[in-house]
């Protein structure tokens, strides 16, 4: 191939719309591509002849000069995935990203002036390739999550409904049991309400929101919770006590959140305890926090399925001691509202013995 | 009259030569890569007829996870890395320390493989165009998840040489294969090389 020739593809490359760098055996570069200064704001003229060591150290690395040799010595492409090396000529677009870069390094059947072997580094840019998968493998759980937070977070209140409104049918009775009925039939609709409200804007859907934090009553918090679990306790025969402090405790939260995650808890405690079983509840000040213990005589878990439990996609759904169902999702949301406290929310468990959760956050202020 | 191949033990030194010599190359490459002593070692060659392929490696219906280069030149063919699915998952578990619960795992898992894959195949294919001293043009890799049987179409009178890969990592040890897909005029034409 004459001067001629190799000039005409060299300017052909400049028009294909990759980065492109041809190198020869000493792995000097020969060509430097229009695309590929673009890229990386340097011109032909800074790099051509140069060795590419010499400009880009990374790439001065056994894990790379290895398989650029291999090339040379007549193996296929090498191909070199963004996953894993992210970029191999970084190309900046702002101060703190580069070009995400498949790249495949191959032999072409072509000599330099010296009579050197030249092979061709051919960069594909995946950064946006790469954000939009991710986008939308994110999308696609989203979905999911919306259907799983819809089927988990209205079951207990509308057992509430249902359960209490049932019980109402019967002559039995009290006045003063009715009104107590009707009243968690309403907090439990509120709930709903408000749980419908938030799922309805999909743009909270799936991420825990840190929405605006204000001066919550924790015990208030729990006692509407446990008024709405309470029912759902009584019908398994499990003895729910409370042991709450004798002052009030306040904590910097969101309150529909935090009896969101009262509510997994104590939902939580009730499905994996048989019937007869008990649950104690109890809320106290501690080293300036509020601590909250949730301790079951349940079913228990085992060390594999504690090390998933507050994961995101922890995939160990399990059925209650009645055939309740969950979605295994209630806990993950549940360490994302805390965190987003500042608190923390810990486990310990035994097959067989049961379960205790912890709940701390910061004490805002102590009456 | 069909004709039935088989390896000579001088043919068969020969492959395994290439083979340790090729897998050598790239356990350097996958050492540096991981910055982890990486060692792959090729304890067996075979030579079996691509519609025995299946049977041999008791790979009906089962799905695999496969790295594939076409070559042509003076031999055509194809070659390929393939693990069972549950081996390809520990493959890129150990190499990344990537796990189902990361984001994109199918993304990391797809280009992991097809890089791993890339290096496995590249260096067994050099070092069986250096030692045979043959020209040979090749494909991009692509990366496959499929059955065996969709991912390999039988040529019917073509024979493959199969190499079972143990893929050591530090404690852990993996299984693979590595196979060299040959038309019968290749095939035959290799294996005549083999013992000039």
């Amino acid at each position: 191939m004459n001067l001629d020739q190799k000039n005409f593809l060299f300017t052909i490359l400049d028009f294909v719309p990759m980065g492109i760098v041809v190198l020869n055996e000493d792995f000097q570069i020969v060509s430097w591509n229009h695309t590929l200064s673009i890229w990386s704001a340097m011109r032909p003229g800074e790099v051509e002849g140069k060795n590419i060591f010499d400009i880009f150290p990374h790439l001065n690395s056994p894990k790379y000069i290895e398989r650029f040799e291999h090339v040379f010595e007549g193996s296929p492409p090498a191909f070199f995935s963004s996953k894993i090396h992210k970029f191999l000529i970084p190309c900046p677009i702002d101060e703190d990203e580069y070009r995400s870069q498949n790249c495949t390094f191959s032999r072409i059947p072509m000599r330099d002036d010296n009579l050197n072997k030249m092979g061709l580094l051919s960069i594909l840019d995946v950064t946006d390739l790469n954000k939009n998968i991710v986008a939308v493998k994110n999308a696609s759980r989203l979905k999911e999550e919306f259907f799983n937070i819809c089927s988990h977070d209205l079951r207990s209140p509308l057992n509430a409904i249902i359960g209490l409104s049932d019980v109402m049918k019967s002559e039995d009775n009290t006045e003063e049991e009715l009104k107590e009925y009707v009243d968690v039939i309403n907090d439990s609709g509120q709930m709903m309400l408000e749980l419908i409200n938030n799922l309805l804007d999909l743009g909270k859907i799936g991420k825990v929101e840190h929405k605006t934090l204000k001066e919550v009553d924790f015990n208030h918090c729990l006692m509407s919770s446990i008024k709405v679990h309470r029912y759902l306790a009584t019908k398994k025969n499990i003895k729910l006590s409370v042991k709450l402090e004798k002052t009030q405790i306040f904590v910097k939260a969101n309150e529909y959140e935090l009896i969101r995650v009262l509510n997994n808890l104590i939902s939580n405690a009730i499905k994996f305890t048989s019937k007869n079983g008990h649950i104690d509840l109890e809320l106290m000040k501690e080293n300036g926090h509020a601590k909250f213990l949730v301790r079951d005589s349940g079913v228990g878990m085992s060390e594999d399925q504690l090390k998933h439990l507050f994961k995101k996609y922890n995939k160990g759904q399990r059925v209650g001691t009645d055939g309740e169902i969950g979605t295994g999702l209630g806990l993950s949301i549940g360490h994302q509202i805390i965190k987003s406290f500042g608190g923390t929310i810990s486990v310990s468990s035994e097959i067989g013995k049961g379960s205790i959760f912890v709940v701390t956050l910061p004490l805002l202020k102590e009456i | 009259m069909n004709t039935k191949l088989v390896l000579l033990p001088g043919q068969e030194d020969a492959l395994a030569e290439i083979f340790n010599i090729g897998v050598g190359k790239a356990a350097s490459v996958l050492s540096h890569m991981t910055e982890k002593k990486v060692e792959l070692i090729t304890p067996k060659i075979d030579l079996i007829p691509q519609v025995e392929m299946a049977n041999h490696l008791h790979m009906n219906g089962v799905k695999i996870a496969s790295v594939r280069m076409d070559f042509y030149g003076d031999y055509q063919g194809s070659s390929a890395i393939f693990f069972p699915e549950a081996s390809a998952l520990k493959l890129v578990n150990l190499l990344t320390q990537e796990d189902e619960d990361s984001e994109d795992f199918d993304g990391i898992l797809t280009e992991t493989l097809k890089e791993v894959g890339n290096i496995v195949v590249n260096s067994v294919l050099g070092s069986l165009s250096n030692i045979l001293n043959c020209r040979l043009e090749y494909s991009l890799p692509s990366y496959t998840k499929n059955s065996f049987e969709n991912v390999f179409e039988e040529d019917v009178q073509g024979y493959g040489i199969l190499a079972n890969t143990d893929f050591r990592l530090g404690e852990s040890q993996i299984v693979g294969n590595i196979i060299v897909l040959l038309s019968l005029d290749s095939s035959m034409s290799l294996l005549q090389r083999l013992v000039e």
